[in-house]
């Protein structure tokens, strides 16, 4: 499937761009496409395109604090986790959308 | 910009017997205080346990990356210490922490700067960095690894 995510956490230095790379190889390992946009301490990198949004089967939100720009999101199935569910186990967060996507139990 | 003006010599200990995180802050923001880098190292260090009050800090496998964001801080800069033995931390893994890499962030500091903080947090997870920390002998090997 193909993922859109954002990562952001409260001082924007750190687990922003941790949980980014966990994201990533996780996604990867499971076979999937993913971009991920970061909201850091120094504003947004790798901005989420409307393409890609348009693509993207459901949005990862992992995040500490709000998320700038969540209107992009409008209508499509959003899962939301704090940072630390990325970091620790992104693999287990990866899963549980696909099971979610596949039940159709995403809003 | 490189990694010596970010991580100053000054700011780099190897196996230190420090046995708890407050002894940890202290040392490091005293560092970055001598070092020119953090002009009030209370204040500073304050900044950094109010930031682990909100989530853990620990990574995996013993590396730890306490952060502080304060108007003390005077440019981005990390300390670096390697504990003699391995203390209580909230990781990720629920493992002690061994390496500590304490960064400290200036209010509206410079993006380059920033960033170059952020790409150390991101190979800082990655297992060949984590086994060469263990295995360094000199603060030269250290550089040689980030």
């Amino acid at each position: 499937m193909n993922i859109a995510a954002i990562t952001t956490c409260t001082i924007g230095v750190a687990h922003t761009y941790i949980a980014k790379e966990k994201l990533i190889e996780a996604a990867q390992n499971r076979g999937h496409s993913i971009s991920v946009e970061t909201q850091g301490n120094i504003g947004i990198e790798d901005e989420l395109s409307q393409d890609v949004i348009r693509a993207a089967d459901a949005i990862i939100l992992e995040a500490d604090i709000a998320v700038a720009r969540q209107e992009r999101f409008k209508g499509k199935p959003i899962v939301r986790v704090n940072s630390a569910v990325a970091i620790k186990q992104p693999e287990r967060l990866i899963a549980t959308v696909e099971h979610k996507l596949s039940q159709g139990v995403m809003s | 910009m490189n990694l010596r003006e970010l991580l100053n010599e000054s700011c780099i200990s190897l196996d230190l017997p420090l046995d708890s995180k407050e002894a940890v802050f202290r040392t490091l923001s005293q560092d970055l205080n001598r070092a020119g880098i953090v002009k009030d190292p209370d204040r500073f260090r304050k900044a950094v346990e109010y930031r682990e009050t909100l989530s853990e800090t620990g990574l995996e496998e013993g590396i730890a990356i306490p952060h502080g964001i304060d108007a003390t801080v005077s440019k981005a800069a990390i300390a670096y210490v390697r504990l003699a033995v391995p203390i209580e931390w909230e990781s990720m893994d629920g493992k002690p922490v061994r390496h500590v890499f304490l960064l400290a962030i200036p209010e509206n500091g410079d993006k380059v700067h920033i960033r170059m903080l952020s790409e150390l947090a991101m190979h800082l997870i990655r297992k060949e960095t984590r086994d060469a920390l263990n295995c360094i002998k000199t603060k030269e090997e250290l550089y040689g690894i980030l």
